[in-house]
């Protein structure tokens, strides 16, 4: 069940995004987000979810994978949109009962809010399915490279994210033994009202920081024994380098973008 | 009979289908007063066996047979389970929780519905089946060393007093004396409190000197069961599975080859080497 959760996991293969440099990957996923967040309108949401798809399909990673990966943001998705189908205004009511109705705005308003989270969630995943955390920290540290000006620690901060990232399907597997070795001892978290329930969490919680703690004890031990120093100076194993793809990549999210903009303009003046 | 599993099968759901199933139709069945042992490669279905009995997992096919009832289809299994079965997982001592170890090894009687004079009752007699003495009940779990950690995880289960304790790898990261010291706990535990004892091992020694039947799993299935006696006289098939023979047994058979007939299921180094000194002397 927690092992489901595929969010922060490396999907091994060999496709045109697993290929692209880790830098153009991040900042394609920023410009994928703000184009979602501030998508309006039905052209838009259209436009954001085709690239979404072409994204999947060019990364190779099953659908189902990803499909499954999302189901720890359900709850969280259908929740937001029921609020939103109720609590929304506007004119045309189709639907009444007791207090509650539900508008034609509020419908659509629910729909687009539903769809953005997803398409959120689905982009972020593509790219921590798509890039290897070691080189996903290489990305990140060289992009945050300029801000070393101001004395940013950019090669610590990507270190802690990497180990983060690495440690996520470690700690489901720890949680999910834990788990079972509690119920083996009749801690039930299933059953009972709320308070029994938060009681049944702390049997799971104290274990699982305790060997959390005595992880990063362990790694800090290791990683210092084989002369780890932190940021300066730091050669890379494997060197990123610009390739041919990157800049078809670069391309194509510029055209996005500048296509982008023009509809926007445009609707905004007419 | 205490417990039954019949045509048991297992597979996780999060595996791609075309892997094979974790386990595969294992039936057997254990009797008062037995010691199981039950050996195999990493990834023999071991673990998995000893969570379907109990109650942690549902098998996808069979059943599981608790004093002749079937329990494997009940929506809470462990709700029968509970307290008949224990099991105690590899490294259990990464469970403990609580301020003190008397707290921690009562969590598990509270959680059947024990008032708390009953709990502690029972917790200061588990600690004193696993060689804690009373000054350990007031410590903190955390400060205690590694062996002294699994002695307390184990007198959690114990102290629910099952019928049917089930140890998963409960060597694993022992040291020969602990080792030793572990089973010798293990006899006192079943001549006291449990009516049958069931331990996942690697050591085909451990499984020799201290199990009376043995269940060999290989890639999920029953290769053999049957008394230690007769699962080791099939050396021969055990080894042609990538599994060894106890020691005792190696040497004996060894010993046969070369010309000299010695009984070759005597289980512990003691028994082959009187039998040894014998034929020397005579
Ligand atoms: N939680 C799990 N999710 C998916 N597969 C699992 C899980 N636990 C075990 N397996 C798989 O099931 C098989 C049997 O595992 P297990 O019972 O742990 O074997 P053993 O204890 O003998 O080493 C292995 O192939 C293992 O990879
Ligand atoms: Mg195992």
């Amino acid at each position: 069940m927690l092992r489901d959760i595929t969010i922060g996991q490396y999907y091994n293969g060999k496709s045109f995004v697993h290929s692209l440099d880790p830098r153009c990957k991040i900042i394609a996923l920023a410009v994928m987000m703000v184009l979602i967040f501030t998508a309006h309108g039905v052209v838009d949401y259209a436009f954001v979810t085709v690239l979404t798809c072409l994204f999947i399909a060019l990364s190779r990673v099953p659908l189902s994978y990803i499909v499954k990966g999302m189901k720890p943001v359900w709850l969280i998705v259908v929740f937001t949109a029921i609020i939103n189908i109720f609590m929304g205004s506007g004119e045309e009511v189709i639907f009444k009962a007791w207090v509650l109705s539900v508008t034609k705005e509020a419908l659509f308003s629910a729909f687009g809010m539903m769809l953005r989270v997803i398409l959120l969630v689905t982009v972020s995943t593509l790219l921590t399915l798509t890039t290897s955390p070691m080189v996903l920290t290489s990305g990140i540290e060289r992009l945050l490279k300029p801000l070393e000006k101001i004395k940013f620690p950019s090669h610590e901060v990507a270190m802690m994210m990497s180990i983060a990232l690495r440690f996520i399907p470690t700690l489901t597997e720890e949680a999910e033994k834990i788990m079972k070795a509690q119920a083996a001892r009749g801690n039930d978290i299933e059953g009972g009202g709320f308070l029994k329930k938060v009681k049944g969490m702390i049997p799971l919680f104290v274990p699982l920081f305790v060997s959390a703690f005595r992880r990063a004890d362990e790694l800090a031990m290791a990683m210092e024994c084989r002369c780890y120093q932190g940021g300066s100076n730091r050669t890379a194993f494997k060197r990123l380098e610009y390739k041919k793809c990157d800049t078809v990549a670069f391309l194509f999210m510029l055209t996005v973008v500048i296509i982008t903009v023009i509809y926007r303009m445009v609707g905004f003046l007419l | 009979m205490l417990i039954e599993l019949i045509d048991v099968s297992y597979t996780y759901e999060n595996k791609a289908p075309h892997e094979r199933r974790a386990l595969n139709n294992v039936s057997f069945k254990v009797e008062k007063g037995e010691v199981w042992g039950i050996i195999g490669h990493t990834g023999s279905g071991k673990s998995t066996l000893t969570e379907i009995m109990s109650g942690l997992i549902k098998p996808s096919g069979g059943e599981v047979l608790l004093h002749g009832e079937d329990v494997s289809k009940l929506k809470n299994p462990m709700s029968k389970i509970k307290g008949k079965v224990g099991l105690v997982f590899q490294y259990p001592e990464h469970q403990l929780f609580e301020e003190t170890v008397l707290k921690d090894i009562c969590f598990g009687p509270s959680n059947l519905g024990l008032d708390e004079e009953e709990c502690i009752k029972r917790a200061k007699e588990a600690m004193e089946l696993v060689g804690l003495g009373e000054e350990y009940a007031t410590l903190s779990p955390f400060e205690l060393s590694g062996g002294e950690k699994r002695r307390v995880a184990i007198a959690g289960i114990i102290a629910m007093r099952p019928e049917i304790l089930v140890l998963d790898e409960p060597t694993a990261g022992l040291d020969p004396v602990g080792r030793d010291m572990l089973f010798k706990m293990l006899g006192d535990i079943k001549g006291k409190l449990c009516e049958s004892i069931v331990f996942v091992s690697h050591s085909m020694d451990d499984v020799a000197l201290y199990a009376d039947k043995v269940l060999v799993l290989n890639e999920g299935s029953v290769l053999m069961q049957g008394s230690v006696k007769e699962v080791f006289e099939r050396s021969g098939e055990l080894e042609a599975a990538g599994l060894d023979v106890p020691q005792v047994t190696r040497l004996l058979i060894r010993l046969n080859e070369m010309g000299h007939s010695f009984d070759k299921t005597l289980l512990t180094p003691e028994a082959a080497a009187d039998a040894i000194y014998e034929r020397l002397k005579g």
